[in-house]
């Protein structure tokens, strides 16, 4: 169940109120005081969202600025106002966006944002050098504001009009993976040069961690990406959507081939009994497997459920996914060696990374049977593709689970039609008493949406009509229930 | 949190906290250490699940159904299981249940109950650990019998025999509220198949799992209880003794301290308990510092244990960080409290109760918040202490903090050395914290906890019996309040709410949780000087809080309505109604309803009280699209070059 976030408005249209004070007249400080009164007030309610916390205070900072009466005596006062409302801008806007386990630079990020360059310097100005000048504060004042009417009022208020994407596109993983492919080979071969190489290997394992982070940012902008919450203080524990849309496209990257599976097809072909990958593949890739497994704990089952689609779905490219420049892009999809050394790869993350437990969601194992089950079902199994791969896929993840295997047994078994079956006299007392647990279910529910009229009056006595002020309201009043913040006026009264 | 901490062991991952609001719950994270050489396949160790009960359910062997005329003979109403316990033997319970020691002792969660007339009540969710009933060594009286059993209970000697009694108050009902606790009082999908139905609403847990962990007492914490609680060996009048408990958060702070007020229960007839911790409280939501006064052990989480506080502040937040000269403030005031009213009293000869009536001793539950201005606070709320006990939990190492005594001196007076016993005490497993539910689903449970509650009108018997929840807040009929009449005055506690002009004061109070306050009168000065009648909420900007000398806080009230066009507000609290209209301060801080509260779980369509979602004021559903569209949050953990 996703939760909704508390908003300090009751609707839209008083963020497009307070939208139209901001930004309608700039000579109008009428309009501007009201802005700032009702932000003001907002902020009292629940934190607020953190580019309106921001107008707040460069409003503030600018009401002071232009107001006639002149009261300050000292434009340093000015000066550090814009500045702390600038700074603190930038900064709630970056700081978010360090996905990574790794600090990006602040340039770089605001460069994804779309957020003026010279805004980032003069913050760090503001910070660490000399204060900026009055003049320069006043234009980054100014653009900020334009910054956050294009990037938050305009987008929040209407969601349907399209956003200025001013994001440069994500960059490919590949190469890095090539560089990373080429330097492992190199220690794999003579271990001697490892230790020289380390250091590039490290190097390697962080940009693949940053490109992370850069791809959970853009996934702000993927068009196949929309439909999830924010994250709130109130589902912290949630699975956080970015992450896994950036982890399916670094997966994307590992199984194009080139990568988790070698170009040359001779080199897929040796034969071996063991459904698990061969073993130079195993020693060059399992370093990056397991580094990106320690920071995200969902990679094994992305990268698994990723394998199986791919298997099971033809893949036609998302759009974004075209800026992800593909190691071999034109390759027949149609290769079954490709798909069996998948499906081999997937096998050995099961075997690796599942330990079992369940906690509430499916195992790695689990999820992947069910995912293949859909396929192999008796009767869907015509037309379909790559029923081999998949079937040997399905009994080297079974194998070893005495019940997983009993239920991979029957799915693989052949399709014998159902037989008709004989009327028995007990059926009917099976019918009946299947028809009474679920009536019985319907009653459980029937208490929970209980008519609203006999909502409790607390169960305490009714302490006479009125004590100082206070009325405990009951069925005789009138009131209906209605959500919280909307006042049912008390007619009986 | 950046992945779900699913599948692999904590040392194993680094985990990303994206921390909000706290300052001292950020984690450190385990610098990776990058392997060439890794083990081919990588088999994270498993947390071996533990057997938690060797008790063996066999019906008349050593469970027995009572029949209503047995029960009655007992004094017991209601139907009973009558479970009797070897030597040795361990039991666990999940769900609510009363127990009643018929024979012999055991013990349950560090505490030892012997044969007695009190019911305890037990509260057993998922989501905290689960205690384990154990048979105690019985002592010499164990021979004394209060029940005469029926000829049909064997029992062996040195064993227990316990009555088990399924207890309806409508607690669970919260999972409904809250989904996230859904269904904690029963086995989860993982046991159900093992877990063994001993009453409706009561099961046996055979072993632990992930999601389902024992309470284990820490040695150390042991032998400092029961170091505690040994009264001295002469024929002294029974000693003043004030217990401060503090540590680090996570650490089990308030277990321990919840351990050490069971524990004084089985001496003292009343033990004082002093919340500080405001971000977690033991009786009363967050928020609030609070002295209850309990005669009861409690045997389960916050949650199952709401209570009328004695005394009580309104901080309005649940850290002291914004305002902890007023916190400090209402600390002195409810020690002097404890001091005057509670410490000592006339000993009451003609109980039958055998503890000890004329002195009550005082347990102190600090905060988490131990580094920088917590430190501080906390060592200035242990000067004015004056404890003659002093538990402290060793945390894990809190890094970049020097562990040197703060220096306040520059602050306040230096103190004098301190004349406590010390006790330095190990921090509880990480292994044994459910990870399941964190320290926001817990804070969010204890406020919808505390307004579901129905509190007794009277105060001899301070716990609720009842949880109302088959209706969400929403639907729940409301006071209505004219507050024209009702409040002489408002007043907003936090960062940067003086800010807020008298006209916006309505869209800042509509839907807050506020605090109920009653103040001496003459102590304020009104904003108003004649608050009868007058057109606008009483609130004047930038308002000191109250003295806490001077006034005390009742509880917390939900204003769920305000009317656009008259003086009159919708309120729902809990508050016994007799001292509702004593309190005319109201009172609203940083604390926030859940955003659980404001759902309504009766409504099929997901929307609220029958308004569709997305028309359901101050509630937005999916996903911002603006940049900048949420709160502001803050890293601790990131890494910079010099650590790559």
């Amino acid at each position: 169940m996703r939760l909704p976030r508390r908003v300090p408005w009751a609707s839209m249209n008083e963020l497009d109120q307070l939208c139209s004070w901001v930004f309608m007249d700039e000579g109008d400080l009428e309009a501007k005081r009201f802005a700032i009164n009702r932000l003001s007030a907002w902020r009292a309610v629940t934190a607020l969202p953190h580019a309106l916390e921001s107008t707040l205070s460069i409003l503030t900072a600018r009401l002071i600025d232009t107001s006639e009466t002149q009261q300050n005596s000292s434009w340093l006062t000015l000066r550090q106002n814009y500045a702390t409302a600038i700074i603190r801008m930038v900064n709630g806007l970056v700081d978010p966006l360090q996905a990574g386990a790794y600090a990006r630079s602040i340039a770089s990020i605001a460069a994804q944002l779309g957020l003026p360059s010279w805004l980032v310097e003069l913050r760090h100005a503001a910070t660490h050098e000399d204060l900026p000048s009055l003049e320069m504060l006043r234009e980054a004042a100014r653009e900020s504001l334009t910054w956050l009417l294009h990037n938050y009022f305009l987008p929040t208020i209407n969601p349907s009009a399209p956003r200025p994407s001013t994001a440069p596109p994500l960059r490919s993983v590949a190469p890095v993976l090539k560089q990373y492919k080429t330097l492992l080979k190199i220690v794999t071969r003579d271990t001697s040069l490892r230790k020289q190489n380390q250091p590039n290997i490290d190097a390697i394992m962080r940009d693949i961690e940053r490109w992370l982070a850069e791809a959970k940012l853009a996934a702000d902008f993927a068009a196949d990406a929309y439909g999830w919450d924010t994250i709130d203080g109130n589902d912290v524990g949630q699975e956080d959507p970015r992450e896994k849309w950036a982890l399916e496209r670094l997966c994307d990257a590992l199984i194009e081939k080139g990568a988790l599976v070698s170009l040359s097809q001779k080199k897929r072909n040796i034969p071996s009994n063991e459904f698990v990958p061969l073993h130079p593949s195993l020693v060059l890739w399992t370093p990056l497997l397991a580094h990106t497994h320690t920071y995200h704990p969902t990679f094994p089952s992305v990268l698994t459920t990723r394998i199986v689609e791919n298997l099971l779905y033809e893949q036609p490219n998302t759009g974004f996914d075209m800026d992800v420049v593909s190691l071999e892009a034109d390759e027949s999809q149609n290769d079954p060696s490709f798909h069996l050394a998948l499906a081999k790869w997937a096998a050995w993350v099961i075997n690796a990374y599942d330990n079992g437990q369940e906690n509430g969601e499916l195992s790695l194992r689990k999820n992947v049977i069910i995912l293949l089950a859909a396929t192999l079902a008796p009767g869907k199994t015509e037309g379909a593709k790559k029923i081999d791969v998949l079937t040997a896929l399905l009994g080297a993840v079974s194998s070893g689970f005495t019940e997983l295997q009993k239920a991979s047994d029957m799915l693989l078994s052949a399709t014998h039609p159902l037989q008709p079956q004989h009327w028995d006299p007990g059926d009917l007392t099976v019918m009946n008493e299947r028809l009474r647990s679920l009536m019985s279910l319907d009653g459980e529910s029937q208490k929970y949406t209980d008519d609203l009229d006999s909502a409790p009056t607390t169960l305490l006595p009714t302490q006479g009509s009125d004590i100082g002020g206070w009325r405990l309201l009951d069925h005789h009043s009138g009131w209906k229930s209605c959500p919280i913040g909307v006042y049912y006026p008390n007619h009986a009264a | 949190m950046l992945g779900s901490s699913s599948d692999s062991e904590p040392d194993v991952q680094a985990k990303l906290v994206l921390d909000s609001s706290d300052d001292s719950e950020a984690e450190e994270p385990q610098n990776p250490l990058v392997s060439v050489e890794l083990p081919l396949y990588l088999q994270p160790s498993r947390s071996e699940s533990s057997q938690l009960s060797t008790f063996r359910p066999t019906r008349d062997l050593n469970v027995y159904e009572l029949s209503a005329d047995e029960a009655n003979a007992l004094g017991l109403q209601n139907e009973t299981s009558v479970l009797s316990i070897d030597r040795e033997e361990t039991l666990a319970l999940l769900g609510i249940y009363t127990l009643t020691v018929l024979k012999g002792s055991v013990s349950i969660l560090g505490v030892t109950l012997s044969a007695s007339k009190i019911a305890h009540h037990v509260f057993v969710p998922r989501s905290a650990p689960i205690p384990i009933l154990r048979c105690a060594s019985s002592d010499a009286h164990a021979d004394l019998s209060i029940y005469s059993l029926p000829p049909r209970i064997r029992h062996n000697h040195g064993g227990a025999v316990v009555a088990i009694q399924s207890l309806d108050t409508g607690v669970e009902g919260l999972g409904r509220v809250c989904r996230v606790f859904d269904g904690v009082f029963e086995p989860s999908r993982w046991q159900r198949s093992s877990a063994e139905v001993i009453r409706p609403g009561v099961s046996l847990v055979t072993h632990s799992t992930r999601d389902v962990l024992p309470f284990i007492l820490p040695e150390s914490w042991s032998f400092a209880l029961s170091a505690a609680e040994t009264p001295p060996s002469s024929a002294d009048p029974i000693p003043l003794s004030v217990y401060v408990v503090k540590g680090p958060k996570k650490s089990g702070k308030s277990t321990f301290a919840r351990t050490l007020l069971n524990r004084l229960l089985a001496r003292f007839q009343r033990v004082a308990y002093l919340e500080c911790d405001v971000g977690q409280s033991e009786f009363t939501p967050g928020g609030l510092v609070a002295l209850n006064v309990i005669d009861n052990p409690v045997f389960g989480p916050p949650f199952t244990h709401p209570n009328l506080p004695y005394r009580a502040h309104y901080v309005g937040a649940t850290s002291p960080r914004c305002s902890p000269a007023h916190y400090l403030a209402a600390v002195e005031a409810l020690l002097e409290t404890y001091k005057l009213e509670v410490q000592t009293s006339m000993p009451d000869d003609e109980s039958i109760d055998t503890r000890v009536t004329d002195v009550t001793p005082l347990v102190i539950n600090t905060m988490g918040w131990t580094k920088g201005l917590g430190a501080d606070l906390n060592a200035k709320i242990e000067e004015l202490a004056e404890p003659t006990h002093v538990f402290e939990i060793i945390g894990p190492e809190e890094k970049g903090w020097p562990t040197a005594p703060p220096a306040y001196d520059t602050l306040y007076n230096q103190p004098a050395p301190s004349k406590a016993f010390q006790y330095t005490l190990e921090a509880i497993s990480p292994n044994l914290t459910n990870t399941h539910f964190n320290a926001v689903d817990q804070r969010n449970l204890n406020i919808l906890s505390y307004f579901h509650a129905i509190f007794p009108s009277f105060t001899s018997a301070p716990f609720p019996t009842k949880w109302e929840t088959s209706h969400p807040l929403c639907a729940r009929y409301p006071y209505e309040v004219d507050w024209s009449q009702a409040f002489d005055q408002v007043i907003l506690i936090g960062a940067g709410y003086e800010d807020v002009i008298p006209l916006e004061i309505s869209n800042v109070l509509n839907g807050a949780i506020v605090g109920l306050v009653e103040c001496e009168p003459g102590t304020e000065d009104p904003v108003y000087l004649d608050p009868c009648g007058a057109r606008e909420l009483p609130y004047a900007q930038a308002r000191h809080p109250l003295a806490p000398s001077t006034s005390t806080c009742h509880g917390l009230a939900l204003i769920r309505a305000i009317s656009p066009s008259s003086s009159h507000m919708h309120i729902l609290t809990p508050v016994p109604p007799a001292v509702l209209a004593r309190c005319r301060v109201i009172v609203k801080g940083e604390l926030e309803l859940p955003i659980w509260g404001m759902l309504d779980f009766t409504d099929a369509n997901e929307g609220v009280a029958g308004v569709e979602k997305g028309r359901v004021p101050y509630l937005q559903w999916g996903k911002s699209e603006g940049l900048g569209g949420e709160r502001r949050r803050v890293r601790r953990n990131l890494m910079r070059k010099a650590q790559m």
